[in-house]
């Protein structure tokens, strides 16, 4: 199936560039050439994540009802098949069943898994990019997508650069030639028809189809795409009665199943949740990406069919985090020790739900030990938070494209927390969009946010567990 | 069961409401909580032009009011944008007794046919469920016929004070005949039923298009004309920036949109702005008088939690806001520049507007805490720079001239 995890790698092309690469390839006397450098209209995408135990993951989507080509240190072969060509009939989704449909997938999406230490992987005359044993620049954003939600009345202007700057925001990140891309959940948002009357989304597609995944994340998010191989976390609207057929078709790191998938409503209670699993940023450090999909906005209590299978997952985190040789990030799409703004009231809490879950295995520290920094999304806005009590620093960065939420207040109002027992030392916040880059810097990682146009807002330098920004409080623009 | 339909069909029609309300997901207190929003841009029926005719005069007809001399067009001119001060000052009407004033700056009328009734709404990413719509800037009137009846009767507007004063009052001023003719024999015998006809009257002028013409600059410039001069467009461009002045944030504006309905700038939402008191209102005289607002429907409608609503009013339209001679809710401002420049300079410079008072001094200290302090430009340290510039609140003030229906308006700046 997966017949290029063998195969030879081409000793020499580690020192090539991409073009010398081609030529060499050529001189193989295979049809590597063509792959290098044909372009294949039929190829609507083409990717690198990385999945479990550092797998590398090269995804590719075409119209052809034929997985491409690829050509992987040298060698062609053919891209597997991931998921055929499908339209996946209505089920229930977050919408009314008049405002739904069927999700029309008309493109087959393929992969490869090279094994580690692959050099060069082309498919359809593009060069992907791969992991690098030591990445210095990390691009982290989330809630990318253009919001198109008849319940809320909102119609985001996806066809205009200012009210849905995703593009801008992905071709900034990507000029900044970061080595991985974090992606922290939220990527699909069109999720009913636009009005015929309003042109700022008129012609949009809809629903969870392919076109509206092509519209909300592929096509804004090329250059990003091609810039790095992609760390992804699912949102809650990849959740299955929203965009989780997609996630799974596309994204998800695991192998996919229809049988077992968000096809089917009756597969929700299982197909809602994976398991945690991490990424390693080099020798030092690994993030723990945790699928909060399911979590929602509201406490659920110990009976609840989510409780356990949430228990079960923060004690694999744990397991993973106890490796002590690296520093552990963990990653999931609700903040869970960060706030949610409310305008004219207190800051509301982070997420009940997982709170709650994860108070009945660490009752005071939340996170299992060995967890340093939090990342998430799921609010529309930037957050930098900093502990006095032993608690991870946090970030949230939500302010990826999708509209956004309002600040939160400024001076922050005394003795306010995101969790009973946790004790806010110094917050760094704006709503205005960007995206955040993680910076080696010797033995740690800067993280720095910026805006939608690359001017940079704030440094913050982590020790442990605890981070230290240049300024507190609300960075204007 | 039939009659039922019926009988339902009809107040449908005579509500204007075509469109079915959104499905009912719950309560607060006595208000619905919706699935969905109601938008603003739902079909509505056109209200029967005899019941509008019957509408108009009564909104003008000074003898409505005890003692006579008192319209409703008193305080809502139709030549001012149906808003006025009846000989009233510092942002306040009179009443029919010219000593009595009201505690509120008076909304103009324009484009009140697209406010829904008070309901909750909660998006699945939303902490708590938002309240939207209602008529007062208290939102508590479900219905333009049960907004009307409340002036015509209040002590300090036109001072009929009892439904059975109003039905006599409009049989003396011959509207029997009229009355009967479009609402059944006997109508104006029957205090209540009087009301109730009388408010269906004036909802039914005040849904007419004479009251939403959308035929403003910036109605032509939805409609594909070049209509709007460089500084109004850059005002434009300040006023849906979410960096700068954010006010489309709630003030709903659909630049690409052929519908203006889909603009009508203002979402129905509810903000507590923290507006500096009014000082020279009367009402204001007692240190412990206060217009809490929509809390005060929120007790009505058995709301938890109903002081939490203290000091919110609901977001006005500003279609034609550039008519008016007073702004804010208690009318503290007389100039447009003014209102605009406290939503930039409020945090950053607010001695600018509360002077040697505590902020938020329109509310008691108690109740301070329910202002917004975090939607830009509302959100900056003090001594911090504003997210809007003296150049953007012109820009802003120019743009919000344009919104001006063509009645009103005056030659386009060249």
């Amino acid at each position: 199936m997966h017949a290029l995890l063998s195969s030879p790698r081409a000793p020499f092309a580690l020192a090539l560039s991409a073009a010398a690469a081609a030529v060499v390839l050529a001189s193989c006397g295979g049809s590597d050439s063509v792959v290098a450098t044909t372009v294949d209209p039929q190829v609507k995408a083409a990717w690198v994540e990385i999945g479990a135990n550092g797998q590398t993951i090269v995804r590719a989507i075409t119209a052809a009802s034929a997985c491409p080509k690829i050509a992987i240190d040298g060698i062609t072969g053919t891209m597997s098949l991931r998921a055929a060509a499908a339209t996946v009939p209505l089920r229930t989704t977050a919408s009314d069943p008049a405002d739904s449909k069927p999700s029309a997938f008309p493109v087959t999406t393929c992969e490869s898994l090279p094994k580690a230490g692959t050099s060069e992987v082309f498919v359809a005359g593009r060069s992907l990019p791969l992991p690098k044993a030591q990445p210095q620049r990390i691009a982290v954003l989330a809630d990318t997508g253009c919001r198109m939600k008849k319940a809320d009345n909102a119609w985001q202007a996806c066809n205009d650069g200012t009210a849905w700057p995703f593009a801008a925001i992905a071709a900034t990140a990507a000029a900044m030639k970061p080595d991985l891309v974090m992606h922290i959940g939220d990527y699909h948002y069109r999720e009913n028809a636009c009005p015929n009357d309003i042109a700022g989304c008129k012609d949009s597609p809809w629903g969870y189809g392919w076109d509206t995944w092509e519209a909300d994340l592929f096509k804004p998010g090329a250059p990003l795409l091609a810039a790095a191989p992609w760390i992804v976390s699912r949102g809650n609207h990849e959740e299955c009665a929203r965009a989780g057929q997609g996630w799974s078709r596309f994204l998800d790191v695991r192998a996919f199943d229809p049988s077992m998938s968000c096809d089917s409503p009756a597969n929700d209670n299982s197909a809602n949740f994976s398991d945690p699993y991490a990424v390693a940023l080099g020798s030092d450090t690994q993030v723990v990406l945790f699928d909060s999909a399911k979590a929602g906005t509201t406490a659920f209590p110990a009976t609840d069919y989510k409780f356990p299978i949430y228990q079960a997952q923060f004690r694999k985190v744990a397991a993973i985090a106890a490796d002590t040789s690296k520093t552990t990030l963990f990653a999931n799409h609700h903040p869970i020790l960060a706030f949610a703004p409310i305008a004219g009231g207190a800051p509301a809490a982070g997420n009940v739900g997982l709170q709650a879950v994860m108070k009945t295995l660490y009752p005071t520290a939340y996170y299992p030990d060995g967890v340093k920094i939090a990342l998430h999304g799921h609010v529309h806005d930037f957050q930098a938070l900093n502990f006095s009590s032993a608690h991870p620093a946090t970030f949230v960065t939500g302010n990826g494209g999708d509209n956004l939420d309002v600040n939160l207040p400024d001076p922050f109002p005394a003795n306010t927390t995101p969790a009973p027992g946790v004790v806010l030392d110094r917050i760094t916040h704006t709503n205005t969009f960007g995206f955040m880059m993680m910076e080696r810097s010797g033995s740690q990682w800067l993280y720095k946010a910026y805006t939608k146009t690359g001017k940079l807002l704030t440094t913050c330098v982590p020790t442990g567990s605890k981070i230290s920004c240049d300024k507190t409080g609300f960075l204007a623009p | 069961m039939r009659r039922t339909a019926a009988a339902l069909a009809l107040l449908a029609a005579c509500t204007g409401a075509l469109q079915a309300q959104p499905a009912l997901v719950g309560r607060v207190g006595d208000t619905p909580q919706y699935a969905a929003i109601v938008p603003a841009a739902r079909p509505l029926a056109a209200p029967a032009p005899a019941r509008v005719a019957l509408g108009r005069q009564l909104f003008m007809d000074t003898r409505l009011s005890q003692p006579q001399g008192t319209s409703c067009a008193s305080c809502h001119d139709p030549a001012k944008a149906f808003t006025s001060f009846n000989g009233g000052r510092d942002g306040v009407a009179s009443g029919s007794l010219r000593e009595r004033l009201g505690t509120r700056n008076p909304p103009s009328l324009t484009y009140a046919r697209f406010i829904p009734p008070l309901y909750f709404y909660q998006d699945d990413d939303a902490q708590v469920p938002a309240p939207f719509g209602g008529l007062m800037l208290d939102g508590r009137a479900d219905t333009l016929a049960a907004q009307v009846r409340e002036p015509l009767l209040a002590r300090h507007e036109m001072n009929l004070g009892t439904p059975q004063a109003a039905a006599q009052r409009l049989r003396a001023s011959g509207y029997e005949a009229e009355f009967e003719a479009q609402f059944g024999a006997g109508v104006l015998r029957d205090p209540q039923r009087a009301l109730q006809a009388f408010g269906s009257s004036l909802e039914a002028y005040l849904q007419s298009d004479e009251l939403s013409p959308f035929d403003s600059r910036f109605d032509d410039l939805l409609r594909g004309k070049p209509a709007l001069t460089p500084l109004e467009l850059r005002g434009l461009a300040v006023f849906r920036n979410p960096d700068q002045g954010n006010c489309a944030s709630c003030h709903s504006v659909s630049v690409t949109s052929s519908n203006p309905a889909r603009s009508l700038f203002t979402d129905f939402g509810y903000e507590a702005l923290g507006v500096p008191r009014n000082r020279k209102l009367p009402a204001n005289g007692r240190a412990d008088a206060f217009d809490l607002g929509l809390c005060r429907t929120a007790e009505q409608r058995h709301w938890p939690d109903s002081e939490s609503w203290c000091g919110y009013f609901r977001t006005p339209s500003l279609r034609n806001v550039a008519v008016r001679s007073r702004f804010m809710h208690n009318g503290v401002f007389d100039s447009l520049r003014d209102a605009v420049r406290f939503y930039a300079t409020r945090s950053t410079s607010p001695a600018d507007w509360y002077g040697r008072h505590p902020a938020f001094d329109d509310l008691p200290a108690a109740m301070r805490g329910n202002v917004n302090i975090v939607s830009t430009p509302l959100n900056r340290r003090a001594g911090s720079t504003p997210a809007m510039s003296e150049e953007d609140i012109d820009a802003v003030v120019a743009f919000l001239g344009t919104l001006t229906d063509k009645r009103y308006a005056k030659p386009p700046p060249r």
